[in-house]
């Protein structure tokens, strides 16, 4: 069943995953520098691509999940992955996106997460969507105030990730009052 | 050595819910003041709802999500306290609680948390401690500052309680900061129930 529709954006098309794209989304995302960001495993183990990509339709399905590839517009090369997590009852979601190492410093995230944005607020409807990164990474927090969020606070040792506890800071955008740049 | 011990502290005694609690449980988190400070809590309270709450607390126990106790006061129940969202991965579990209208103000729900917060740690070997409230209901703000909490994020319009968007506050305490800052026991004996 497909019923996300393709997000168009300057640079990029945002479409839905497909057990096709299973091994592009493992060698990105099995980048150590990729993987040491997210919540991910590196090495990144064969066959994870698949049950996520499965795990995403089921979630679109359930109306618990949005989730898009990232593509650049033309050349269709896949070069990451954004998401949201909703509560229905909240009207809420959580955002979460990577993109390949070799994409990073060129605005896709923002420009990506933006269209993100904009499809949970005008599409299915939501109040609110944050977004939460590791304190250490905060060219995340840069992507997540260009596209308007406001940074809400920071929850201490809250992450486990390889054995260390880290911090990771949290940011929320409203549908009303927030100035969408 | 599974199952819920009891806790006791200077003037209260925590111990797992019973079913014979359903009654006083509708009763108490029934009233709307405790309603409409609690997330989960409906107004009116159903006939029901008590017991199968009570129903999830042992096998979410053993499965180690959660650990929810009744706190009591000379053998009447006065509230609860306990933590769920239990995550062994990340060694963090959530506080939650709510104590009865007429027993506000006396310092119970600072005593029940910090006996709970300490068990979290003692026993269950947590990490970290944390927990939400309304940004409207500034009282639960102050217990966990008094249960040595740090204030550490101000959600805009995180939870919808009734139909109404609502503002919370996240507060969290950390296992190290807490053997710094807990001075005297929080909790007096730690007995098998």
């Amino acid at each position: 069943m497909e019923n996300q529709p393709i997000l168009a954006t300057d640079r990029l098309l945002l479409r839905s995953f497909a057990l096709a794209d299973a091994f592009t989304v493992q060698q990105l995302a099995g980048d150590y520098a990729v993987a040491a960001t997210t919540l991910l495993p590196h090495p990144y183990p064969d066959g994870l691509a698949e049950l996520w990509i499965a795990s995403l339709r089921e979630g679109i399905e359930r109306g618990d999940t949005a989730a898009f590839a990232i593509t650049l517009a033309g050349e269709g090369r896949l070069i990451g992955g954004v998401r949201l997590r909703i509560d229905c009852g909240h009207r809420r979601a959580e955002l979460g996106f990577w993109v390949a190492r070799s994409c990073w410093g060129r605005g896709y995230a923002t420009e990506a997460v933006r269209a993100m944005i904009e499809y949970g607020f005008s599409a299915l409807g939501l109040h609110r969507v944050y977004a939460m990164h590791f304190s250490r990474n905060p060219a995340s927090g840069r992507v997540m105030e260009k596209c308007g969020m406001v940074h809400e606070g920071r929850f201490r040792e809250h992450i486990r990730k390889w054995g260390v506890f880290e911090d990771a800071d949290i940011w929320g955008i409203l549908r009303e009052g927030g100035a969408f740049p | 050595m599974t199952g819920q011990p009891i806790l006791v502290t200077d003037r209260l005694l925590l111990r797992p819910f019973t079913l014979a609690d359903a009654s006083m449980v509708q009763r108490l988190a029934g009233e709307y003041a405790v309603a409409s400070s609690a997330l989960e809590i409906p107004y009116p309270y159903p006939d029901g709802v008590a017991e199968a709450w009570i129903a999830t607390h042992r096998p979410g126990f053993e499965r180690g999500v959660h650990a929810i106790y009744a706190v009591t006061c000379d053998g009447d129940l006065v509230g609860a306290a306990g933590l769920v969202e239990i995550d062994r991965d990340h060694r963090r579990a959530e506080l939650g609680y709510w104590m009865g209208r007429p027993y506000w103000g006396r310092g119970y729900a600072t005593e029940a948390t910090r006996a709970v917060i300490e068990y979290g740690f003692s026993v269950l070997g947590l990490h970290r401690v944390y927990a939400m409230h309304f940004s409207r209901n500034r009282a639960s703000g102050r217990v966990m500052e008094k249960c040595g909490m740090v204030h550490e994020a101000h959600l805009r319009g995180h939870v919808r309680k009734w139909g109404v968007v609502e503002d919370i506050d996240v507060c969290g305490v950390l296992h190290g900061e807490w053997r710094e800052r807990c001075t005297g026991p929080a909790i007096r004996e730690c007995r098998a129930g």
